[in-house]
């Protein structure tokens, strides 16, 4: 016997076995309740009852929960990918940093062919930034670059809040004056404004950074051209940039005879004059790449260690 | 056709049971149109639970009379809720146990004592009476409740579950639990 036959069989039964007591119950006299009793008494609406009937409103609670949710989700994610500011680091090697709100990284991104290997193996995403910067100028340090005490690094910094801007670069800034042993005076900086920022810099393969600097540079000296001011050391192309019109001459060549260990190639810069024609001091060009011996293979971390700690007080400590 | 199959009462599904709930109210006035129209409209669905609580057709319709005379007597106190129902149910409920308590039986034992043959109209089919029979006799309150109130009231499951206070999981499975027992019991008869 199928369900539907039971169910209808039950029908017909009910349906023939109802009793008709209408009559009796109809005409029997009845004493009204003055108030409920035992039997009467009204199931109380409980709480299920109630949230029943706002339960097209509660209904739709969750799905505006998870619209929330989701509209939160998409907004944090956004901030997190939203560039709100750059920085630039010019040794030689030029690598850009992009970084969130958060000053968490968003990417890294090696301006020119130097770049390339100092990025390389670094995980930078969603990283803090000044995490980044020590790995960068470690891997920097690796690859043989800011080893030689009168190199100079330019942190360049865009932001369109000037806030942040002046933030990161004071970070960055202090960031690697303490990891690298420069001069403070070797560490260059400077803040961008966003409306300088072009694609030119990446048409040219250098950073924002130099080709700020290069423009500064090129409306005081005209005579030279922007790819003549992009080949020169940043240290150069910072005092070129902030010096007075006409004070700074200089000589682009490289030596004819450079070459090898004892005569790296380095450009020579005439004295810089103020107006009043007393001498400025000038810091000293970084090699635009590093220093390597013909006979070596590359640079030798070892080496460096030993010739850090080779100096005149080992003399003086022998003689003891 | 479609006439034949009103006069059989075999149509698929059945309109679940409403009614204006403000007949109540006017009950409580000695409306008498009013307590007929409410008599029409639940007297089979009401039967149908009574017999699911007692199963036993007397005491059914003992307990289906106190239960008019109490609305009669309580209906100026209602209080409107939105389910008149689930109060003519707790008012059937309530006498039921009532009886119970006064015959110091149990349901269980109340089944065995059952005297069907008696009540069974001798134009019952002889099929709906063998349904009948092993629906009271051999399901459980819950099961027999459930499914009696389903096939005659038309009312879903949800508001069988609302009306008995029971979960919906409980009353699904009930019901299912039960036909499917039913649908045992009589292949083994029929076999």
């Amino acid at each position: 016997m199928k369900k539907r036959q039971i169910i209808q069989s039950i029908r017909r039964s009910v349906d023939k076995l109802t009793p008709d007591v209408y009559q009796y119950v109809a005409n029997a006299p009845v004493q009204k309740l003055p108030f409920h009793d035992a039997i009467t008494a009204q199931p109380k609406q409980d709480q299920t009852d109630s949230k029943r009937k706002i339960s097209p409103v509660l209904r739709l609670a969750p799905v505006f929960a998870i619209l929330a949710l989701v509209l939160f989700s998409f907004t944090m994610w956004k901030q997190l990918m939203t560039v709100s500011g750059v920085v630039g680091l010019d040794v030689n090697p030029s690598i850009q940093i992009d970084v969130n709100r958060f000053d968490r990284v968003i990417d890294v991104k090696p301006l020119n062919n130097d770049a390339i290997p100092i990025i390389h193996g670094i995980a930078y995403k969603q990283v803090k930034l000044e995490y980044v910067v020590r790995s960068l100028v470690g891997s920097m340090y690796y690859h043989g670059y800011l080893q030689d005490p009168e190199s100079a690094i330019l942190v360049s910094v865009e932001s369109r809040d000037a806030k942040k801007a002046a933030f990161l670069e004071k970070q960055v800034t202090i960031e690697i004056s303490e990891l690298v042993s420069l001069d403070t005076s070797q560490v260059y900086s400077q803040i961008i404004p966003i409306e300088q920022i072009d694609k030119r810099s990446e048409q040219d393969g250098v950073s924002f950074g130099v080709l700020n600097l290069a423009r500064m540079a090129q409306e005081k000296y005209p005579e030279y051209s922007m790819e003549e001011l992009f080949a020169l050391p940043v240290s150069v192309l910072y005092e070129m940039a902030h010096s007075e019109p006409g004070t700074y001459q200089p000589n682009l060549d490289l030596p004819e005879d450079c070459g090898g260990d004892n005569n790296p190639c380095r450009i020579t810069l005439p004295f810089i004059m103020s107006p009043d024609g007393t001498e400025i001091p000038h810091a000293t060009p970084t090699p635009t790449s590093p220093v390597y011996n013909d006979d070596d293979d590359g640079f030798d971390l070892d080496d460096w260690w030993d010739d850090l700690w080779d100096d005149d007080d080992d003399d003086e400590w022998v003689d003891d | 056709m479609i006439l034949f199959s009103v006069i059989n009462g075999s149509p698929q599904k059945r309109a679940p049971i409403k009614f204006d709930e403000s007949l109540i109210a006017r009950i409580g006035m000695d409306d008498e149109e009013a307590f007929l129209e409410l008599y029409q409209s639940i007297n089979q669905p009401l039967f149908a639970f009574i017999l699911g609580l007692v199963a036993d057709f007397h005491e059914a319709e003992d307990i289906l009379q106190e239960t008019y005379l109490k609305i009669r007597a309580a209906a100026h106190l209602y209080q409107p809720q939105g389910k008149p129902m689930a109060w003519i149910f707790t008012i059937a409920r309530n006498l039921a146990r009532m009886h119970f308590r006064q015959s110091q039986r149990v349901a269980d034992e109340s089944i065995e004592d059952i005297d069907a043959e008696g009540f069974f109209s001798s134009e019952m089919d002889h099929q709906d009476r063998i349904v009948m029979k092993n629906l009271l006799e051999k399901l459980d309150e819950d099961e027999r409740t459930i499914i009696l109130l389903h096939a005659v009231s038309g009312y879903k499951h949800r508001e069988i579950a609302q009306y008995l206070e029971k979960p919906i999981s409980t009353v699904l499975s009930r019901y299912n639990r039960g036909i499917k027992k039913l649908r045992k019991i009589l292949e083994q008869a029929a076999a």
